[in-house]
């Protein structure tokens, strides 16, 4: 009977580890297994090195990792049911919510928001993550596999940039545009020329790929261009350049009398305009100017969210909020035939430009009011 | 004549069951031992889908371990849990009665071969 010394059995250890077995237990179990075949089958006198070489080999196919593979794997399977349960029932509950959400969206009542972002996370991030692990075990070739892993990624980051969309978060586009080239350029290459080989799912493989084209071009149909969306954005600017040349007209026709009433608090909300109108556009361009003439050109208002930088709390918010008290006691005091003023600021979804244009209307209604006046 | 493995990996998990219901507490190499004595070399179970195996079914609770140092070595026993217990007598009984629907599957084609 062989006698395996302490430093044999850390060679042994060793040997195990560097084959790619990593859970501990399995290392302890291969190594007293091991231990007993060349404590029980070796001469005293044999040779260990050449002995264990062979005995290696009885535990795999081509390499012991297939061991460590092997209970992972198992591992995994114990967890198969509870995994595809709870698939289904996200699924489930991504599919009611985001429908829920969309109705409640439709029909104008609160939670809309709510539920679609729950819909979306379930989806993207309980759903399909599952349907990845569930499925790449079911498909036992590469090829099968690889077509599971582009389809759902581009599924998974398509659902994250609608998410990402909807909550105003920066790379949106980016991350729709490139899941949707992910997917007709990746997946749908790989899942037609491998499809169609197989002669029972060729049909089926035509149809889907027909479609996934038909869903992908109506999808970038959709997508404005670059070119589209500066020129969007020269027009919307050069509307507001005009309104702001209207308001410079207008102030020039208007002679402000002092001794009129509401022409101190009229002051003050044209000021308090003026001081919003220039941070709004430092936001959105970065530059400090009003334009106020039609070939101005350095600036291009884009579709930022003025809701973004009029948060409570905020400098601009503490503004906004002073305005709307001038404004609502400036209302009070409003003689026959002047024209109340309101404001557009507390919109959910309100654009910067659209913020701009509000501004310039009550700075125009307060000149018109003090023509009434005088 | 030695059995296929394709034969034995369907049956390993009852196999194991089997020899922990009529022993205490077992580790792999004895098991391993234990089925050539019982089988008369006939089956050999494979290490490689032994201790998968053997892993799957101590985290699904149907076996225990206690590990004991052999010198440097640890060794694992495993042995069955109550669950284990009554999952080891629903597999034999399972097995018992795949082998006589077996025994009746391959007597009817011999039948009718002849």
């Amino acid at each position: 009977m062989y006698q395996l010394s302490d430093q044999q059995m850390d060679w042994i250890l060793d040997d195990i580890r560097r084959r790619g077995i990593e859970t501990e237990d399995l290392q302890a179990n291969l190594l007293d297994h091991i231990c007993c075949i060349i404590e029980s089958e070796l001469e005293e006198n044999g040779d260990f090195g050449q002995f264990y070489s062979s005995v290696i080999t009885r535990f795999y196919k081509r390499e012991l990792i297939e061991v460590e593979e092997e209970t992972q794997s198992l591992l995994l399977f114990k967890n198969y049911y509870t995994m595809k349960k709870i698939m289904m029932t996200s699924g489930t509950i991504a599919a009611a919510c985001t429908a829920l959400g969309i109705l409640l969206k439709f029909i104008h009542l609160p939670g809309a928001s709510i539920f679609i972002l729950l819909g979306i996370v379930s989806f993207s991030l309980v759903f399909l993550p599952l349907l990845l692990t569930l499925r790449i075990r079911e498909r036992k070739e590469i090829k099968e596999q690889i077509i599971v892993v582009t389809g759902v990624i581009s599924g998974m980051l398509l659902s994250m940039a609608v998410l990402f969309k909807i909550q105003h978060w920066p790379f949106a586009n980016i991350m729709g545009f490139t899941s949707v080239l992910m997917f007709a350029l990746l997946f749908l290459p790989i899942y037609f020329f491998i499809g169609i080989r197989n002669p029972i799912n060729k049909e089926n493989v035509i149809v889907n790929s027909l479609i996934i084209i038909m869903g992908c071009g109506l999808f970038l149909t959709l997508i404005r261009t670059n070119q589209n969306q500066q020129r969007l954005e020269a027009d919307r600017t050069r509307d507001y350049i005009q309104q702001e040349q209207l308001l410079a007209h207008e102030r020039a026709l208007t002679k402000i009398d002092s001794a009129k009433i509401l022409v101190q608090e009229a002051q003050s909300i044209n000021q308090l305009c003026e001081d919003l109108k220039r941070k709004l556009i430092k936001f959105d361009t970065g530059l400090e100017i009003i334009p106020t003439s039609a070939d101005e050109g350095k600036i291009l208002l884009s579709e930022s969210l003025a809701s973004d930088f009029i948060g409570h709390g905020t400098e601009m918010g503490t503004e906004v909020e002073k305005l709307r008290a001038s404004l609502s006691e400036y209302n009070q005091k409003l003689s026959p035939g002047m024209s109340p003023l309101q404001d557009n600021l507390d919109s959910k979804e309100l654009r910067t430009v659209t913020a701009l244009e509000g501004l310039v209307r009550i700075q125009l209604s307060l000149l018109q009011n003090s023509r009434v006046g005088n | 004549m030695i059995y296929s493995s394709e034969l034995i990996k369907g049956t390993l998990k009852t196999i194991i069951l089997k020899l922990l219901r009529d022993n205490p507490r077992m580790y792999g190499y004895e098991m391993t031992q234990r089925v050539k004595e019982l089988t008369g070399n006939k089956i050999q179970l494979t290490e490689g889908a032994l201790y998968p195996t053997l892993h799957a079914l101590e985290a699904d609770g149907i076996l225990q371990t206690e590990s004991e140092f052999i010198g440097k070595r640890v060794r694992k026993y495993y042995s069955l849990t109550p669950k284990g217990k009554t999952k080891g007598e629903e597999k034999i009984s399972e097995l018992a009665d795949f082998l006589e629907t077996m025994k009746f599957l391959i007597g009817m084609n011999t039948q009718l071969i002849n």
